[in-house]
C-alpha cells in the first residue's frame, strides 16, 4: 500500500504548497496594511497510526512584536495626552498674539498706554482721545476673546469627552464580543488571525485614549488592564458613564457640581476613583484640561481683568467716578470682588466714554462720571491712569500692569512650549515603536523568496504525483 | 532560522518621515534666511517671552513719549518766540519814557505814542497757538488767554475813572489787575486749575505752568497798559500826575525787562530738559532696539552653513531613495 500512502503524501504536500501561497499572497496584499500582522504557516509532519502520513499545516502564526506594540500604545496615550494639551495652550497664546503683535494683549496694553502718553502731551485732542478711547476697546476685546477661546476650549473639551466616552464604550463591547468569537473559533481549530487584526485595531483606538496593557488569556483572549490595575475588559466590557453639558460657562466646574464626572461600571477590578483608572490618556488630558488648565487659565485672566479694574477705577486716579464703575467695567456695572471669575469674558468699557455706546471720548479726559466737558487741556485723570497702569502699586508692591500681563503671556507660552516638548518627545516614541512594531510586518522580499520555494516545493510534488501516477500505470500494464 | 527582515511598511513610513523632518528643517532655515529674523521667536526663547514683551512694551512708550516731547518742544518754542518779542517791544520804551520826564506835558504824550499798539501787540503775542493750542491758556488751551486790548483798556478805563494823582491811579490799575473781578475776570479767559505735567520719557515728567494770568505777566501788561491809558489821555488834567504816572511806569517796564528775562531762562531750563529726555530716550531705544534684534534675529552666516547642510543631506536622502526603491526581489522576478 506504500504507492497510495505516497500518493497521499504528495497530495498533502500540495495541500500545504497551496495553503503556504495563499498566505504569502495575503501577506503581499497587506504589505501597506497598518496594524496587519504577518502570517506563517506552521507545517509539521503529519502522523497517521505511528507512520509518516505527508506534511500538515499545524497552523497560521500571526507574527507581532508584542512588547513593541504595548510600549506603542503607551506611548500613543502620552501623545494623545500631550496633543490635547498643546493644542489648547496653542489656541490660547494665538488669541493672546507674538510679543511683536500690536494686537496682542501685551501689545494691546502698550497702545493703550502710548495713547495715554500721547493724550496727556495733547490733552484737547479729540482724535488723540479718540485713539485712547478705542485702544481702551481694543483692550477689553483682548480679555473678552482670549475668555472666549478658554471657555469654548472647555466646552469642545466637555464634548470631547462624551464621545471619546461612546468610542471607548463601543471599542470595548466588540472587543468582549472579539475575544468570544476567538475563543469559539480557535477551540474549532479555524483561523482566528483575521479577528486578532480586528481587535489589535479597536485596542490601538482605545489607547490612544486610556493607556492599557494587553494581558493574554487562554484561546487567543485578551483582558484589558488601564495603568492602575482596572480591568476594562475580561469576561464582559465595562462601562464608561459621561453626560456632557450643552452650554458650559465660566462658573461650572467639577467641584462646583456644575459638570458631569466620569464613572465606570461592570468593571472586574475598579481600582480607585475612575479618573485615576484611566490617568495618562487623551481622555484623562481632556478631563485635566476641562477642570484644571483652561480653568487655572481662566481664574489668571480674570486676576488680571480685575487688576486693570481696581487700577483704574480708584478715586485717586479719576475722582469723578462716585459709587459707579471706572474706565473699566464689569459688563457696564461696579466690578464684585466676590464676583471675579468669568470677568474676564464681562470685562467692558464704560458706555460713558464709549461713543459707539453713546458716550462722549471727553469723559476720558473729565472723568467717567463729569456731567459736562471740562477745561481742554485738564491731564489730571489721563497722566494718573498712566501713572496707575505703568508704576509700582505702593503698598501693594505690585507690578506695573503691563508686567503682569506679560507674564499671564509667557506663563501660556511656556505652558505651550512645554506640552509641545512631550507631544514631539512622545511622538517620536510611537514612532520608534512602530519602527519596531513594522519591522515584524510584511518584507515583500522575504515573501517573494517564500513563493519561489512554493514553487519548487508544489513542482516537486506534483513531480511526485506524476511519477507514482507512472509507476501505476507500469503496475497495470502488467 | 531567524532571518531578520524589515517590513515594507516600516522603510516606507521611515522614509516619509525623514523626508518630511528634512524638508520641514529646510522651510525653516528658508524662511529665516530671506527675513534675516527666528522663524519661531517664542520656540527659541523656551516660550518666555517676558523679556521681549518688555521691549516691545518700552519700545512702545517711548514712540509716544517722542511724540509727547515734540508737542512739548513745539509749545515751548511758541512760547518763547513770544516772550522774545514781547521783549523786544518792553526794551528801550523804560528809558526812553524816563528821558521825557520832567520835559513838559508834551514830551510826556510823545513818550506814549502808539503805547496802545504795543499793548496790543503783546496781548496778541501771549495769544500765540502751538499746534492749534494756545500756549498760555493752562488747562482751556482752545480759548485765547486774554481778552483783546480795547475790552481791557475800556475796562481799566472804567476802574480809574475818577482819579486825580498819580497813585490813586496806579493804585487802581494794581487792584485791577490784582483783586478777583477784575483781570481774572475781564483779562485773562483761560484756564484757572493747575497745569499738570506732560511726561516726557519714562522718567521724565515736566511741566509748563506759564500761563496769561501769571505774576510776571500781568506785571508787564499793567505797566504797558498805564502808558496805553495816557495815549489814552488818562489823568489829561493833571500834567504834573501825568508826570509821575509815566515816571513809575516807566520803572515799572524796566523792571518787567528783567522779570522777563528770569521767565526766558526758566523756559529755556525746560527746553534742555526736554532735549535730554530727547537724548535719554533715543538713548534706550537704540539699547533696546539692540536687545530685541539679539533676540529675535538670526545669525545669518551660520543658517546659510546649516542651509546647505541641510540641502546636501536632503539630496542624498533622494539618492539613497531612488537607490533602494530599485532593490525590489519582485523586480527581478521576470
Amino acid at each position: 500500500m506504500s504507492l497510495t500512502s505516497a500518493l497521499a503524501n504528495a497530495n498533502s504536500g500540495l495541500a500545504a504548497a497551496t495553503r503556504t501561497a495563499q498566505v504569502v499572497s495575503s501577506n503581499v496584499a497587506n504589505a501597506l496594511t497598518e496594524g496587519y500582522g504577518r502570517r506563517e504557516v506552521n507545517l509539521g509532519a503529519a502522523v497517521l497510526g505511528g507512520g509518516g502520513a505527508g506534511v500538515r499545516v499545524t497552523g497560521v502564526e500571526r507574527v507581532v512584536n508584542q512588547v513593541a506594540i504595548n510600549e506603542r500604545r503607551l506611548s500613543e496615550a502620552a501623545s494623545g495626552a500631550a496633543e490635547k494639551e498643546a493644542t489648547f495652550y496653542a489656541q490660547l497664546n494665538a488669541v493672546l498674539g507674538s510679543s511683536e503683535d500690536p494686537n496682542s494683549l501685551t501689545g494691546r496694553i502698550a497702545g493703550f498706554e502710548a495713547a495715554l502718553i500721547s493724550s496727556a502731551a495733547t490733552p484737547e485732542s479729540t482724535t488723540q482721545l479718540s485713539t485712547a478711547v478705542n485702544a481702551a476697546r481694543d483692550l477689553t476685546s483682548a480679555f473678552n476673546s482670549a475668555a472666549k477661546v478658554i471657555q469654548d476650549a472647555r466646552q469642545s473639551a466637555d464634548q470631547s469627552i462624551a464621545n471619546q466616552v461612546s468610542q471607548i464604550n463601543d471599542a470595548l463591547s466588540i472587543v468582549a464580543d472579539l475575544n468570544n468569537q476567538i475563543r469559539t473559533q480557535s477551540v474549532s481549530g479555524f483561523d482566528t488571525t483575521a479577528l486578532f487584526d480586528q481587535r489589535q485595531q479597536l485596542v490601538d483606538q482605545i489607547s490612544e485614549m486610556i493607556p492599557i496593557q494587553e494581558i493574554p488569556r487562554e484561546h487567543g483572549r485578551i483582558a484589558l488592564m488601564t495603568s492602575n490595575g482596572t480591568i476594562l475588559v475580561e469576561e464582559k466590557a465595562a462601562q464608561f458613564d459621561f453626560s456632557p453639558t450643552s452650554t458650559l460657562v465660566p462658573e461650572m466646574t467639577i467641584q462646583s457640581g456644575g459638570l458631569s464626572g466620569l464613572s465606570i461600571s461592570g468593571s472586574a477590578t475598579l481600582a480607585g476613583s475612575a479618573l485615576s483608572a484611566i490617568s495618562g490618556g487623551g481622555l484623562a488630558a481632556t478631563f485635566a484640561l476641562r477642570d484644571e488648565a483652561a480653568v487655572n487659565a481662566q481664574a489668571s485672566l480674570d486676576a488680571l481683568a480685575r487688576d486693570l479694574i481696581e487700577r483704574t477705577n480708584a478715586p485717586t486716579v479719576d475722582p469723578t467716578i462716585g459709587g459707579g464703575p471706572g474706565l473699566f467695567t464689569d459688563n457696564g456695572a461696579v466690578f464684585d470682588p466676590l464676583d471675579e471669575v468669568g470677568l474676564s469674558a464681562r470685562l467692558s468699557l464704560n458706555a460713558a466714554v464709549d461713543p459707539r455706546a453713546g458716550g462722549e471720548i471727553w469723559r476720558l479726559r473729565d472723568g467717567v462720571g463729569a456731567a459736562v466737558q471740562g477745561p481742554v487741556g485738564e491731564t489730571g485723570i489721563i497722566n494718573a491712569m498712566h501713572e496707575a497702569l505703568s508704576q509700582n502699586q505702593s503698598g501693594a508692591t505690585r507690578l506695573p500692569f503691563s508686567n503682569l500681563a506679560s507674564e499671564y503671556q509667557s506663563g501660556v507660552g511656556s505652558a505651550l512650549f512645554q506640552a509641545e516638548n512631550r507631544l514631539t518627545f512622545a511622538t517620536s516614541q510611537v514612532a520608534a515603536f512602530g519602527d519596531a512594531e513594522r519591522a515584524f510586518g510584511v518584507d515583500t522580499d522575504q515573501e517573494m523568496q517564500k513563493l519561489l520555494s512554493i514553487e519548487q516545493n508544489y513542482a516537486a510534488n506534483a513531480r511526485v504525483i506524476q511519477t507514482i501516477d507512472e509507476m501505476m500505470q507500469s503496475l497495470l500494464r502488467i | 532560522m531567524t532571518i531578520n527582515s524589515v517590513g515594507d511598511l516600516a522603510s516606507s513610513l521611515l522614509a516619509r518621515r525623514n523626508n518630511s523632518a528634512l524638508k520641514g528643517k529646510f522651510q525653516i532655515l528658508a524662511q529665516e534666511l530671506s527675513t534675516g529674523r527666528k522663524a519661531d521667536i517664542a520656540k527659541e526663547l523656551a516660550g518666555n517671552t517676558s523679556q521681549l514683551n518688555a521691549l516691545e512694551h518700552s519700545l512702545r512708550a517711548i514712540d509716544a513719549y517722542k511724540g509727547a516731547q515734540t508737542t512739548l518742544e513745539q509749545k515751548l518754542n511758541h512760547a518763547e518766540i513770544a516772550l522774545g518779542s514781547i521783549s523786544d517791544v518792553l526794551s528801550g520804551i523804560g528809558t526812553s519814557a524816563l528821558a521825557n520826564v520832567g520835559a513838559g506835558p508834551v514830551a510826556v504824550d510823545r513818550a506814549v505814542i502808539g503805547a496802545e499798539d504795543r499793548f496790543e501787540a503783546v496781548i496778541s503775542s501771549l495769544s500765540v497757538r502751538a499746534g492749534g493750542t494756545f500756549v498760555f491758556s493752562g488747562t482751556s488751551s482752545q480759548t485765547a488767554p486774554l481778552n483783546d486790548s480795547t475790552t481791557i483798556l475800556t475796562a481799566l478805563e472804567a476802574a480809574t475813572a475818577g482819579d486825580m494823582t498819580a497813585s490813586d491811579f496806579s493804585q487802581s490799575i494794581e487792584d485791577w489787575f490784582a483783586q478777583p473781578g477784575g483781570f481774572d475776570v475781564v483779562g485773562y479767559v483761560g484756564g484757572d486749575a493747575p497745569v499738570n505735567g506732560v511726561g516726557v520719557s519714562p522718567t521724565t515728567e515736566l511741566t509748563f505752568e506759564l500761563t496769561a494770568e501769571a505774576e510776571e505777566i500781568r506785571d508787564v501788561l499793567k505797566d504797558l497798559a498805564v502808558f496805553a491809558l495816557m495815549e489814552r489821555e488818562a489823568l489829561s488834567g493833571f500834567p504834573d500826575e501825568r508826570d509821575t504816572l509815566l515816571a513809575t511806569a516807566a520803572q515799572g517796564v524796566m523792571q518787567s525787562e528783567n522779570v522777563l528775562i528770569g521767565i526766558r531762562a526758566e523756559l529755556g531750563l525746560l527746553q534742555s530738559q526736554v532735549s535730554d529726555a530727547r537724548a535719554e530716550n533715543s538713548a534706550q531705544e537704540n539699547a533696546m532696539s539692540k536687545m530685541k534684534s539679539d533676540l529675535v534675529s538670526v545669525d545669518l552666516f551660520e543658517t546659510a552653513s546649516r542651509f546647505e547642510e541641510v540641502q546636501l543631506q536632503l539630496e542624498s536622502f533622494y539618492l539613497a531613495t531612488s537607490k533602494t526603491a530599485r532593490l525590489s526581489l519582485t523586480g527581478f522576478l521576470r
